[in-house]
């Protein structure tokens, strides 16, 4: 019996659909992939937004920045995922300044965090509201900004940090690559 | 003695119905500025709802940020509120959010080229399956 293909063609159309859905799961399960949303701050300048600095009554200037690559990075001591990055993030500050962000985070708290994980911040400015997250385009902690010497953002990694991520897009940034 | 008594009684009662009425005037006001208060804030809430509903909850599983409580959902309600109360349209709103987080964020995806295929496949499957029906009939009444 001789089936033609224009009936077979549903059926298979939904089976290719099924067993890449499968595969894209099982990926995510095993933690393989973790899909980044496509940030659409991506080559724009930075948002201007005034960001007051922990402790201190003066914003975050980041004319100072001019001409030099830095990161930026949002993280808050409640956040697991934090203390996760801290140690790698500590060994890159060695090598370029970090901005950091503190969201909705209290002082006491923030403190202890850095007493006990480290401080990687040249910089570290307060979110205690989350309107300078929307701003950046942040909708979870920790998020990390790379961002180069004309002010641009150039990548930006929702997690904590990895050594993969580390390997392969940090130190290229700080190397000019 | 006695007159000065009901002097002093009648004063009393006339004291008494002021107080009253004074207090019967502010329970109104109240009541009828209360309602009004309510009113903006159901008026509020709905266009809040109406927006939140078409808004991706980025760290929730397939969720309006209407129904949940992550940091982020409250972060984003609070700022449509305050972009309504600047009066910000909901399309000023989704434009915001768009080029803050992308594409994503809206429920609603837009029809661009990367998104096309969402929008004309349905309709490509519908005219496909009435032509294999129609085909199939027109078969069926020649024989």
């Amino acid at each position: 019996m001789k089936i033609k293909f224009i009936y077979l063609f549903p059926f298979i159309f939904f089976l290719s659909l099924l067993v890449i859905f499968f595969i894209k799961f099982e990926k995510i399960e095993k933690g393989e992939s973790i899909e980044q949303i496509q940030s659409p701050l991506i080559g724009k300048n930075i948002p201007n937004i005034k960001i007051i600095k922990f402790n201190e009554n003066q914003k975050i200037s980041f004319s100072k920045y001019k001409n030099k690559r830095f990161i930026l990075n949002f993280f808050a001591s409640w956040c697991l995922p934090c203390k996760i990055e801290a140690p790698l993030l500590n060994k890159v500050s060695s090598k370029i300044p970090i901005i950091g962000i503190a969201y909705k985070d209290k002082e006491e708290d923030m403190i202890k965090f850095l007493k006990n994980y480290g401080n990687p911040f040249s910089e570290i400015g307060v979110d205690q509201l989350g309107s300078i997250a929307i701003e950046w385009g942040v909708y979870g902690v920790p998020e990390t900004f790379l961002i180069d010497e004309n002010g641009k953002i150039i990548y930006k990694y929702a997690g904590a940090i990895s050594h993969e991520l580390y390997k392969d897009k940090i130190i290229p940034f700080i190397n000019n690559d | 003695m006695n007159y000065i008594k009901i002097k002093l009684y009648l004063l009393l009662i006339m004291i008494r119905r002021v107080l009253t009425l004074v207090l019967l005037t502010l329970f109104v006001a109240k009541a009828c500025f209360g309602k009004l208060d309510n009113q903006n804030l159901k008026v509020s809430d709905a266009k809040l709802n109406e927006i939140s509903k078409n808004i991706r909850c980025l760290v929730c599983q397939n969720q309006s940020i209407v129904n949940s409580n992550s940091e982020f959902a409250i972060d984003i309600k609070k700022m449509i509120r305050e972009k309504l109360a600047d009066g910000k349209n909901k399309h000023e709103i989704f434009k915001f959010l768009k080029s803050k987080y992308g594409d994503y964020v809206l429920f609603d995806p837009p029809f661009q080229s990367n998104t096309f295929m969402l929008w004309i496949l349905p309709f490509l499957f519908l005219f496909l399956g009435t032509l294999f029906l129609a085909k199939k009939y027109i078969k069926f009444r020649k024989k």
